[in-house]
């Protein structure tokens, strides 16, 4: 045979094999795609000298079978070296150790991050003054006529009496009197809207969340308590709440059932603040990081476990040996960027937590007045949302940018639209803090990545 | 926190492809195609291994340090200076002793049981 034929033929044998590499995942074709080549082109030759076309067609129905089951296997260790981002992100703080030391390890963590929320939190709370006034309520004797006619008295004791009289001290007729004597639609238009005037129904609804009635027991007194950053405005709107009712109720005294109104104690501007209560937010915090931790630190406890439990199992008799070897190579050690995240998505499990904890402390006596607005729905949902496939992407990722990407970014909206627009309780530095958490986590989450260790061995 | 030695039992057994291509390797470096040659040999021209088998098999054995890419390379005007070499790591060696121990033992089960009429090889696990 002619040795343009030859070459011909070879020359073609080896393009074609050479486009065909493709199938093999590209990290392997960069480290031994030449080597490969090469080796197919001995191959070639060695089966050209045997015998001639007869010898190139019995490589290729060699290599061909050879080429897909490799194709198929690197592509498979590939996925196999990877881990997911949930072990990363874990695998930050070396918890791929012991299950004890993991648990231990979370379990620190996500205290100390929780109770130091708690504390900067407690902290920067404003302080809130209290003012209380007490009233007394008699029920009205009932003048009746008997079944003879003659005149008795039916006793005075009502079940409904409490509760029909919250109802009118928590009335429009009795606050926005009190609102208008006080002019508090200017004076807090001053405090919360930059000067503007509150719309009446603002200055009312603001009113009602600082107002809590409770009866005092076996007295017959009810007290009207006021909160307020200002000791002495909490103390005047408590007293004029009081003059308000009793007022009204006393000029109503031929009504039926109306009971005689008396002020008993008039509120005197408080010399200490009622909220925060310290010393209990600290003891909550403490306690609310530790059950998060023993959660959290258990989730790692058991990843740590099944990845022990995984690398002992023995290797079977026809493994092949990628199962049997521990992959241990540089590239699956976290990176200062996987720390950063790691740390960050601790932090701001950690801040969340602290403020459903503040929101639970300083919020939940008005917790039967919460409405669910448009936006905190959507807020709740978006969450939701984030926190479902934020799962989903940890687990199935394994170890792909997207998911980094992904959970980053709407972990970063979701900071943001916490912070900005549902306005947290506290000072505007605790917004400030949380949209600045918000911009290292976008940084950390978009930082460039170290390229994988692995091309290089 | 010290480094621990690992263990050449825990890699057994081994498949018969990284089995070769370590005896292959025992007598010094080689690149992939003189790999190829020997285990062919070795078997009689019963394995002949594909490409990718080799290097993803050599890919393997790199990752789990039982062998290494030589830096040193043969004459340019002896060989194509492309070739990449390999040879056996201290770890490998001790590997494939384990192996080929293991195999001797094996051998001897068979040959007690009638299975085997005469030695069939020839080095003993002592000698390796």
């Amino acid at each position: 045979m002619p040795a343009t034929e030859q070459n011909q033929l070879l020359v073609l044998s080896q393009k074609l094999y050479v486009r065909l590499l493709k199938v093999y995942p590209q990290a392997h074709r960069e480290l031994y795609g030449d080597a490969i080549v090469q080796l197919f082109r001995d191959q070639c030759r060695d089966a050209w000298r045997e015998s001639h076309s007869w010898g190139l067609v019995k490589l290729w129905l060699r290599v061909l079978p050879d080429l897909v089951k490799t194709s198929i296997s690197e592509h498979l260790h590939e996925l196999k070296g990877k881990k997911p981002m949930f072990e990363k992100t874990f695998g930050a703080f070396h918890l791929d150790t012991t299950p004890l030391k993991a648990f231990f390890t979370v379990f620190v963590i996500v205290v100390v991050l929780v109770f130091s929320v708690a504390a900067v939190g407690t902290f920067l709370l404003p302080d809130s003054y209290a003012g209380t006034a007490r009233i007394k309520l008699e029920a009205t004797a009932i003048h009746a006529k008997g079944r003879d006619g003659s005149p008795i008295i039916v006793s005075g004791y009502d079940p409904h009496l409490l509760q029909r009289e919250f109802e009118v001290i928590e009335s429009e007729t009795v606050l926005n009197r009190v609102i208008e004597e006080l002019n508090l639609q200017s004076a807090w238009g001053k405090k919360y809207a930059a000067g503007t005037r509150l719309a009446d129904s603002q200055t009312l609804e603001l009113l009602r969340n600082r107002l809590t009635l409770r009866p005092v027991r076996n007295t017959g007194l009810i007290e009207i308590r006021v909160f307020s950053e200002d000791r002495v405005e909490a103390a005047s709107i408590a007293n004029l709440i009081a003059e308000v009712y009793a007022y009204r109720a006393n000029r109503q005294k031929s009504v039926p059932h109306s009971p005689r109104v008396e002020i008993s104690d008039r509120a005197e501007p408080g010399l200490r603040p009622v909220r925060p209560n310290r010393p209990l937010n600290l003891a909550l915090g403490a306690s609310g990081g530790m059950l998060l931790g023993l959660a959290i630190g258990g989730v790692a406890a058991l990843i740590a476990r099944l990845k022990v439990g995984s690398s002992r199992e023995p290797a079977p008799l026809h493994s092949s040996i990628e199962t049997s070897i521990q992959q241990s190579s540089s590239a699956q050690r976290p990176t200062l960027s996987d720390r950063i995240f790691g740390g960050l998505w601790l932090a701001i499990g950690a801040v969340l937590s602290g403020i459903i904890l503040f929101f639970m402390f300083t919020e939940l006596p008005k917790l039967a007045e919460f409405k669910l607005t448009p936006d905190i729905l959507l807020a709740i949902l978006f969450a939701v949302f984030w926190g479902v496939t934020a799962v989903i992407a940890l687990f199935l990722s394994q170890g792909k940018s997207w998911a980094r990407y992904y959970i980053g970014a709407l972990g970063v909206l979701l900071t943001w639209y916490f912070v900005l627009t549902l306005h947290v309780p506290g000072p505007p530095s605790m917004r400030w803090g949380g949209a600045t958490l918000g911009l290292v986590t976008a940084i950390a989450t978009f930082w460039p990545r170290r390229k994988n260790a692995a091309k290089a061995g | 926190m010290p480094k621990i030695k690992p263990d050449p039992e825990e890699m057994l057994p081994l498949t018969p492809a990284v089995f070769h291509v370590l005896l292959a390797l025992v007598d010094g470096e080689r690149h992939g195609y003189a790999i190829m040659q020997e285990v062919a040999e070795h078997t009689g021209g019963q394995i002949i291994m594909g490409p990718g088998t080799l290097y993803g098999t050599v890919k393997r054995l790199i990752e789990s340090k039982l062998i290494e890419e030589s830096a040193k390379r043969p004459d340019p005007h002896l060989d194509d200076e492309r070739r990449r070499y390999y040879r056996l790591s201290g770890f490998g060696q001790r590997v494939v002793k384990a192996e080929a121990r293991r195999y001797a033992e094996m051998v001897k089960v068979a040959r007690g049981k009638g299975l085997i009429s005469k030695p069939a090889i020839l080095l003993t696990a002592g000698e390796l």
